[in-house]
């Protein structure tokens, strides 16, 4: 217990903790009793960080650790973004195909666009109702 | 906050790495040790550790030093945990709890050390007990905080608190 006070940067917060399950005189018995558990898992908890020994990593390995996954990261951003830019430029370019060559389709679209809209819309609150 | 701390974590956000490392290194076993406490599982600790340190490198600047950088770690940590949790099912959650549990208890006997009882009791609790007890009543966090931390509302806090001491002390007494 003295080790890890030592070296825990909630050590201020802790100690005002210890003096929250202090018995209340209200229920005498049933804080103390309250406080002799939470005695109890403290001293195990403590206990719980001799069993398992951390060993803090160098800060080399750590440093590549976060530079590889930088890496990783800027190679995803740059995949969705060329996923994102494929993708808006087919249906861009469909739809000013369907426009310039077909405008009947498009305008049957949007009409079937705007009758579906309050169906999917009423669909979704009903199941959110359902649901609760 | 430490006034070096302060200066690592103002670099570390202007994208400097190697503070962010050095930050990251000095706050690690700290962060180790409240996963072991909070998944009663060593191996799962150290995974989600690492985890938690690649989720902050991602979020640093997104850090606004309200709570302590300790603070905010264990809190990644513990939604990292919580995570991993919806994503297995509760017989492999509770099998690897059960293994974990039998690991330690044979790491207590080849070392000569005593096992407690309380380590059980805890191991026995849900998950959505023991993290606001560990928070609570080892680290000292107010409810206010834990709420934070674990995205629920602050009177769920107080009654898993309450429910889960109660839970121990029946575990515990000497009468069962």
């Amino acid at each position: 217990m003295t080790d890890r006070r030592s070296t825990d940067p909630h050590r201020e917060i802790r100690d005002i903790a210890e003096e929250e399950v202090r018995p209340e005189p209200a229920d005498a018995g049933d804080a103390a009793e309250e406080a002799e558990t939470v005695r109890l898992l403290r001293g195990a908890l403590d206990r719980l960080d001799t069993l398992a020994p951390v060993f803090e990593p160098e800060l080399h390995r750590l440093e590549a650790r976060l530079e590889e996954h930088a890496a990783f990261l800027r190679r995803r951003l740059i995949r969705d973004l060329a996923l994102f830019l494929t993708v808006a430029s087919i249906v861009l370019s469909g739809l000013a195909a369907v426009i310039l060559k077909v405008p009947a389709v498009f305008l049957l679209l949007q009409a079937a666009a705007l009758a579906a809209a309050p169906v999917f819309i009423i669909g979704f609150y009903r199941k959110k109702v359902n649901s609760r | 906050m430490h006034e070096d701390e302060a200066a690592l974590i103002a670099d570390a956000k202007r994208g400097d790495r190697t503070a962010l490392s050095l930050l990251l290194q000095r706050h690690y076993t700290f962060l180790v040790k409240y996963l072991i406490k909070a998944t009663m599982q060593p191996t799962l600790a150290e995974d989600l550790a690492q985890e938690t340190m690649l989720k902050a490198m991602e979020k640093i600047k997104l850090y606004n030093g309200q709570s302590r950088f300790s603070s905010w770690l264990i809190t990644i940590g513990t939604r990292l945990y919580i995570d991993s949790l919806r994503k297995k099912k509760r017989e492999i959650r509770w099998q690897e709890q059960e293994q974990s549990l039998r690991k330690l208890k044979w790491q207590a006997a080849y070392g000569g050390a005593e096992w407690s009882d309380v380590l059980d009791a805890l191991g026995g609790l849900s998950e959505e007990l023991r993290l606001p007890i560990v928070l609570k009543h080892y680290y000292g966090y107010a409810y206010e905080e834990i709420a934070g931390m674990l995205d629920i509302p602050e009177g769920t806090v107080k009654s898993r608190v309450h429910n889960g001491i109660k839970s121990l002390r029946k575990e515990l007494s000497p009468h069962d």
